[in-house]
């Protein structure tokens, strides 16, 4: 797995528990513990973001400046793995 | 409105081509438990919804349901890559070529192709929420029954995902239900539809 995988990997992992505490404060809006640990996994994920970016390009599209535009549209998108290439 | 992200929800990394199960897989989808029909279900379904966290729920539930269609979508593209004619044809892969050769085409793994038909919109807070629940439901079994064909590890570890998805989705229509039952009038004996029928003013 190269470089640029495990961290788009740790990213994508803080941004599920993200999502996932989103979800159930949707039903349980009350709860500070899920509130809590959304603040915590949100911190490392937009550390873990901003150096994706800075070192690969955007992930999304409010990520993009002008000297990382024409990342926007680089090779490889997310569908495109193959054993040759990777990712 | 929507922005999108540059990954996917859970990553889709298949070595192996293998078109025949590709053409079971297509169906979560395009097909009647597909993940096509989830997404447009729910994010149709919210406009009638008079809870605040239903709103919400349908909200990003609907919008999770377009992450899954862009993973069952790598997936059947992973697994129909750099084929030859000769593999297409062994494997009983020709049918879906012929009309589509290697895009991807919203159909069932039956090759019907997607219809709205698939999914209901009744503007009826508990009808909905009951259908929602039964639909996670239905697609939790098309998973299991993939998993029956599919012995790749690369394919079963995001199908896995995929399943488990439709588990925590079901738990949280199921909280909404319950948030929203708790929220008929006490009188409301027979769960007169609060998006629609309003008490008569004395």
């Amino acid at each position: 797995m190269s470089e640029r995988e495990k961290l788009l990997l740790r990213i994508s992992q803080y941004g599920f528990a993200m999502w996932e505490l989103h979800l159930f404060l949707d039903s349980h809006p009350n709860d500070k513990t899920a509130m809590a640990m959304l603040e915590a996994n949100k911190a490392k994920h937009a550390e873990l973001t901003a150096e994706y970016v800075s070192k690969y390009g955007p992930l999304n599209t409010r990520d993009v400046t002008k000297d990382n535009r024409w990342l926007w549209i680089a090779d490889p998108w997310p569908w495109e793995y193959s054993p040759e290439r990777g990712l | 409105m929507w922005t999108y992200e540059k990954k996917l929800q859970y990553p889709v990394k298949i070595a192996k081509t293998n078109p025949a199960l590709a053409k079971i897989i297509i169906t979560q989808y395009g097909g009647p438990d597909g993940e096509g029909a989830a997404s447009l279900r729910y994010l149709s379904q919210r406009y009638s919804m008079p809870y605040p966290e239903l709103k919400g729920l349908l909200t990003d539930i609907g919008t999770e349901e377009l992450a899954h269609m862009e993973m069952v979508a790598a997936i059947v593209h992973q697994l129909t890559r750099d084929l030859t004619i000769e593999e297409i044809e062994k494997q009983g892969f020709s049918d879906y070529f012929v009309d589509h050769t290697v895009g991807i085409y919203p159909v069932a793994a039956s090759g019907v192709p997607f219809t709205a038909a698939y999914i209901a919109v009744k503007g009826d807070v508990i009808t909905d929420l009951t259908e929602d629940l039964a639909a996670e439901q239905k697609a939790r079994t098309v998973y299991d029954n993939i998993l029956r064909f599919a012995d790749d590890p690369d394919v079963r570890d995001p199908i896995k995902f995929l399943r488990a998805r439709e588990i925590v989705h079901f738990q949280r229509f199921g909280e909404g239900l319950r948030l929203a039952q708790d929220r008929l009038n006490a009188k409301n004996f027979y769960a007169f539809n609060p998006a629609f029928d309003k008490p008569r003013k004395v």
